[in-house]
């Protein structure tokens, strides 16, 4: 059974967000008059209102604003930096993927030059002038300017220093552009 | 409410336009002064939706800072109020959303949760400056996020429905249903907090 009080209560919310027509409201207003409990559920739907009327507007601190001057300083800041370290982070990445690329391809010849019969003399050599102290350090720097000299002559070492120049010379390039994109803050006081 | 900032004012709506373009070049300065004039309203926002003073200064710094950050795709055909509480309510709709993950269901709760405890030292009633306040944030606090957001921009910055919804990315009728049923809601747990006080010996306070 639907109670007749029902009628006029589901209206008040309308009510109070003037959605009701003339003739609605007058009738509402007589019935609110009369009847006690919808009354005290139109008192329940206003209790917010009478504490809004109350109620300052919140104030934020004096200092808000450098306070955000700050924090928006502080998060570009820490937006360049995280983007440097990507671009950082990328560059090593290529780097390293590169030499070891350039490491297993050429891996397999370097060993077979370590196995040749020139590799192995001269380190017979040097393993017979371990007796000879004086003749030791110049003949293992002797080996090891043969050998720096071998792999300076090998192509795809070039190759690798030029890559990594080239990357670096990126990175500077774009860590320059993204501190010129981000100017810093200035914080009032 | 006698203190209501919901625009800027006169002069500095002329100025607006102009601070909007230099922040969105890059100009913090000016930026700054969209800080300054809109930093009221703002704080409010984030004070009414998340109901203590320290969660509310975090958040209205971080929708500040989220507008700079979003600054360049402000359409300025938009009122730039709607678009900055946009932000904010945003923000602060997803941190209640959060926090309510880690809570137990309204229901569950005992009755007296309505009283507030004075004994407890908890940080957010410390700050609240006085009952009513208290209690306006008692019943704010029974409101889903979003329902939350509309009532605070209706009631405590009187905006639009069309303001309001399109600060919510939401429809008109949208919003007046939740307003409707904000309503109803928060009658209900008025209703509740006089019973409860009733039945504890108390007196609900006077309005």
């Amino acid at each position: 059974m639907v109670n007749p009080m029902d009628k006029f209560t589901e209206k008040l919310p309308q009510y109070l967000e003037d959605g009701l027509t003339e003739i609605e409201t007058i009738e509402l207003e007589r019935h609110l008059a009369e009847c006690a409990v919808c009354q005290a559920e139109f008192d329940a739907l206003t209790r917010f209102d009478r504490l809004l009327e109350a109620a300052p507007m919140a104030v934020p601190p004096p200092n808000f604003v450098p306070m955000v001057e700050a924090k928006l300083a502080r998060r570009l800041h820490r937006r360049r930096t995280m983007l440097g370290m990507l671009v950082i982070g990328s560059v090593l990445a290529v780097i390293a993927a590169i030499l070891t690329w350039g490491v297993l391809a050429s891996g397999a010849e370097l060993w077979q030059w370590a196995a040749t019969d020139d590799f192995g003399r001269v380190w017979f050599d040097v393993l017979n002038s371990i007796i000879a102290v004086g003749a030791v350090i110049g003949k293992i720097a002797a080996v090891l300017f043969d050998a720096l000299v071998k792999l300076m002559r090998h192509p795809a070492l070039w190759g690798y220093v030029s890559v990594g120049v080239g990357l670096v010379w990126l990175w500077v390039q774009l860590f320059r552009w993204t501190n010129f994109a981000h100017q810093p803050v200035e914080i009032s006081r | 409410m006698s203190d209501t900032v919901a625009t800027a004012d006169t002069p500095n709506q002329k100025l607006e336009p102009q601070w909007i373009a230099r922040a969105q070049q890059g100009d913090q300065t000016a930026f700054s002064q969209l800080v300054t004039v809109y930093q009221k309203p703002v704080f409010n926002v984030c004070y009414r939706m998340l109901g203590n003073r320290g969660d509310a200064e975090d958040a209205a710094q971080e929708a500040f800072i989220r507008a700079y950050l979003k600054l360049e795709t402000y359409d300025a055909a938009r009122k730039f109020s709607s678009w900055l509480f946009s932000i904010a309510t945003h923000y602060c709709i997803d941190r209640l959303r959060k926090q309510r993950m880690k809570l137990v269901s309204w229901d569950d709760l005992p009755p007296w949760r309505w009283i507030p405890d004075k004994e407890a030292k908890q940080p957010e009633v410390a700050l609240v400056e006085d009952e009513n306040t208290l209690e306006l944030h008692a019943l704010l606090n029974t409101l889903p996020p979003d329902y939350r957001a509309a009532v605070v921009l209706k009631y405590f910055h009187e905006m639009s429905y069309d303001e309001i919804a399109e600060s919510l990315d939401t429809t008109v009728s949208a919003i007046k249903s939740k307003l409707f049923r904000a309503r109803k809601m928060m009658a209900q747990t008025a209703k509740k907090k006089e019973a409860s006080s009733a039945a504890m010996g108390m007196t609900a306070p006077l309005m």
